[in-house]
């Protein structure tokens, strides 16, 4: 006998915001999940890999989701009492400002579960101040090498294997192209002799990270967590699935279906999974509000992303799939000199670029030359 | 979003050798974690006396590292505490080995005479450390009162910094392990890159004795018995002087009972006399304390050596009686009652004990006499309030608070704080027809 609903029956008397808490947390494991996190393991775990692992791809693929299925694999991997296997952070960007350091290392060491942040004191502090007060010593806030000297201990101690950096891309946003890569000339060397790897996730931005220098481009590995694509049958057919899977998911007495619009689906969430999940969390709250028994195509199209939105989506998807198109091999050949450059009496003859009807530039003839002509 | 996965709430650092007798102490394993922690330890103790709820009263840091911080490594209330705190918040479960208190039942509960009052270390030891990349630490035999040599290399332990002779507290509120508190120079050679002088290696001392007693392992000392102590203590005494108790006290400079007292079991040996007296009997610790004493040897040329302990000062009561009442009786201005403890030169707790009438005198005048010095000073400020209030009406401009309290009318805005003060100048205003 098959079940009537995939979701616990109690859930149909709960509250509107447990309900929708069950959806939220319900983690669908799909195709190009699975690929994306079984590569990415294995770079956390090899040792041959870069101490970088970079994920990208579009907003609202689901890099957060990918972040939490890497945690629950990681968390069991705990080898002593005070190691702590994974963390995550949040790199957060401030205006227009150049990426603040000192804001890093301290959600960094919130991340690890760190004492007294606002009291830490480098030991190569307490010798350069011996001189001043020791009052003054006490009531000092921590700089930032401080507070580097401590993110650079917590990271040896706690010995975690990945340290889940989300919004990733922020770190290589600099007015200047040098502050870019002296950012990522300091995470690289955060890294120094320690064991941890770092998993930025972010947007394509994240790409121009590794085009700033050819060490880092090296040290580093990059995963593409890409969309499903609409002229990809497997593609269309593992969405589809996905869209079924929600659509039992939704704690609601009849189960919706809109397979039947699967392009319009589609097209409001460029193929990404985690807007899927969003719109589908919205539109679930909007029909338990309206005490609806299950969710109709109105209150998805009440909750659907305006077309502003979603044309910004799919162009910043266009241009990132565009910059993650490998480059030609020509290209590396002429860069290494592999490639002979043509002769110039190989070159097809120069065309004239005059316009019709003008004359050569040729000496006129003079003289007795042009009498007798 | 649930990213938390358990740990311990400090890093799980494991103590240095703690499997023999060179371990690492309890203020050196404090120092070593909240330098890891990037805090000074003086935050650092404040934030372990948070967490433990015995540990709560330890508020003005600064008296308990002048005073306390010492005893961390013996076995008293703050080394069960530290060490209780410290497995619980790093789950290491071997802090307890870093002090003295696996051998609580073997010595008398109060600690007198187990530890050192500053800090000692092995400069050789400091620069094997240094140099074998290994990080600096001091081992707990070096904390222990008697044990004057390192047992490695046989060098004098060093207590004084070799570059500005400044003595080294066990635990510094902010210096690393391995530098001077005063001057922040390395505390592992002299100024001229020197080390202390090594010792001959038939010198002796009570460190052998000490380090005997810590190589006892944490297994082993699980068979010690009160009543095994009693037996080898009564042997030993028999072996010596037939069982003249009394005759071997002399001969070790004992009091006169204290070996009848330890024969009887009515008291635990203070750690340092029951040391001395199984150096100088020549016992090997281990038997005395687990084993069956079998061989004793009473060494003459160790009897010599006495244990180092201040010389207790007898005063002359008469005369101090007498200085008492001169300085109860002179004019002008009555001494505080640590002034007066200094020129009797005696301490508070035997002015306390020995004049207690005198001392509540001297104690009362001087606070009359400060009570009064401070009445006369309110009453000066009120009179410069209002004087400066009424310069100021007098000028037209309004006298308020920041225009009366400035400097150069020797008056300052924390007067205000006072309640008199406060009041007078509102009064003041209100005479003068200001509506407040």
């Amino acid at each position: 006998m098959s079940k009537k609903y995939h979701f616990p029956e109690y859930l149909l008397e709960a509250s509107a915001q447990e309900r929708v808490d069950y959806f939220e947390s319900k983690k669908i494991e799909h195709k190009i999940l699975k690929e994306v996190r079984k590569k990415a393991l294995s770079a956390i775990m090899s040792s041959v890999d870069g101490p970088i692992i970079m994920v990208y791809g579009p907003t609202g693929i689901g890099k957060t989701t990918l972040c939490e299925h890497l945690i629950d694999v990681l968390k069991v991997k705990q080898r002593s009492p005070g190691d702590i296997p994974v963390a995550y952070m949040e790199a957060i960007k401030q205006g227009q400002k150049a990426f603040d350091w000192r804001d890093f290392f301290c959600n960094g060491l919130e991340a690890l579960d760190e004492i007294l942040i606002n009291r830490k004191l480098a030991p190569e502090s307490v010798i350069e101040r011996r001189e001043q007060a020791k009052s003054k010593l006490l009531n000092r806030q921590p700089t930032t090498i401080d507070l580097r000297r401590a993110f650079d201990s917590a990271l040896i101690n706690r010995s975690p294997y990945a340290l889940f950096i989300d919004e990733g891309h922020h770190i290589s946003k600099a007015q200047k192209s040098s502050t870019a890569l002296d950012n990522m000339e300091t995470l690289k060397s955060i890294l120094n002799g320690k064991r941890t790897k770092f998993f930025l996730s972010g947007t394509y931005a994240l790409l121009h990270m590794t085009d700033l220098s050819a060490q880092l481009n090296r040290r580093s590995c990059e995963i593409h967590f890409r969309r499903y694509k609409y002229d990809d049958s497997e593609d269309m057919e593992e969405f589809q699935k996905i869209l079924v899977t929600f659509e039992r998911a939704l704690p609601l007495p009849i189960k919706p279906s809109f397979s039947n619009n699967i392009d319009y689906v589609y097209e409001r969430t460029c193929g990404c999974v985690g807007i899927l999940k969003d719109w589908f969390t919205a539109a679930l709250e909007l029909s338990i509000e309206e005490n609806d028994k299950t969710l109709a195509l109105d209150h998805l199209k009440e909750k659907q992303l305006s077309n502003k939105k979603l044309n910004t989506i799919a162009r910043e998807i266009a241009e990132g799939e565009l910059l993650f198109q490998d480059d030609s091999v020509d290209k590396l050949h002429l860069l290494l000199g592999m490639t002979k450059l043509e002769n110039e009496s190989d070159k097809p003859a120069k065309k004239g670029n005059q316009k019709p009807g003008a004359r050569n530039p040729t000496r006129d003839p003079v003289g007795t030359e042009a009498v007798n002509q | 979003m649930n990213f938390r996965v358990e740990h311990s709430e400090l890093y799980s650092l494991e103590p240095i050798g703690l499997d023999g007798p060179y371990r690492e102490s309890l203020t050196s394993y404090i120092t070593r974690l909240s330098t890891a922690h990037c805090l000074p330890n003086k935050d650092f103790i404040l934030y372990l006396a948070s967490r433990s709820k015995p540990l709560g009263n330890i508020k003005a840091a600064q008296s308990f590292f002048a005073d306390y911080s010492r005893t961390i490594n013996g076995y008293t209330h703050f080394a069960k505490e530290f060490s209780e705190i410290i497995t619980e918040l790093t789950l290491v479960n071997s802090i307890l080995r870093t002090t003295m208190l696996p051998f609580i039942k073997l010595f008398d509960s109060g600690g007198k005479g187990l530890l050192k009052g500053t800090k000692a270390w092995c400069s050789y030891c400091y620069s094997e450390q240094a140099e074998s990349g290994n990080e600096i630490h001091d081992q707990l035999i070096w904390s222990i009162n008697n044990a004057e040599i390192c047992p490695i290399h046989r060098a004098q332990l060093s207590s004084k910094c070799p570059h500005c002779k400044a003595q080294q507290p066990h635990l510094p509120t902010f210096t690393p392990l391995g530098q001077c508190v005063s001057c922040g120079s390395n505390l592992a050679s002299k100024s001229d890159g020197q080390l202390t002088q090594l010792l001959n290696k038939q010198h002796c001392d009570h460190t052998d004795c000490i380090l005997q007693l810590l190589s006892i392992s944490y297994n082993e000392m699980k068979c010690v018995s009160h009543e095994r102590t009693i037996k080898n203590i009564h042997y030993i005494i028999n072996e010596t002087t037939k069982g003249n108790a009394k005759k071997l006290n002399t001969a070790l400079g004992f009091g006169e009972s204290t070996l009848a007292q330890w024969r009887r079991g009515r008291s635990l040996p203070k750690f340092d006399q029951l040391i001395s007296f199984l150096f100088k009997t020549g016992v090997d610790v281990k038997d005395f304390f687990i084993g069956e004493v079998s061989k004793v040897a009473l060494n003459i040329d160790r009897l010599d050596q006495k244990i180092p302990r201040p010389k207790r000062t007898r005063h002359d009561h008469k005369s101090i009686e007498k200085k008492i009442t001169e300085i109860l009786a002179s004019p002008g201005k009555p001494l505080s009652f640590k002034a007066a403890t200094k020129m009797l030169e005696v301490s508070e707790g035997y002015l306390r004990y020995r004049f207690p009438k005198e001392s509540e005198q001297i104690i009362a005048r001087h606070k009359n006499y400060m009570d009064n010095v401070h009445i006369t000073q309110e009453e000066k400020t009120k009179r410069k309030v209002t004087k400066t209030i009424k310069d100021l009406h007098d000028e037209g401009i309004y006298p308020s608070q920041v225009r009366v309290f400035r400097p150069e009318f020797g008056l300052s805005r924390s007067e205000l704080m006072k309640p008199s003060i406060y009041d007078t100048w509102r009064d003041t205003l209100t005479e003068l027809g200001y509506q407040l």
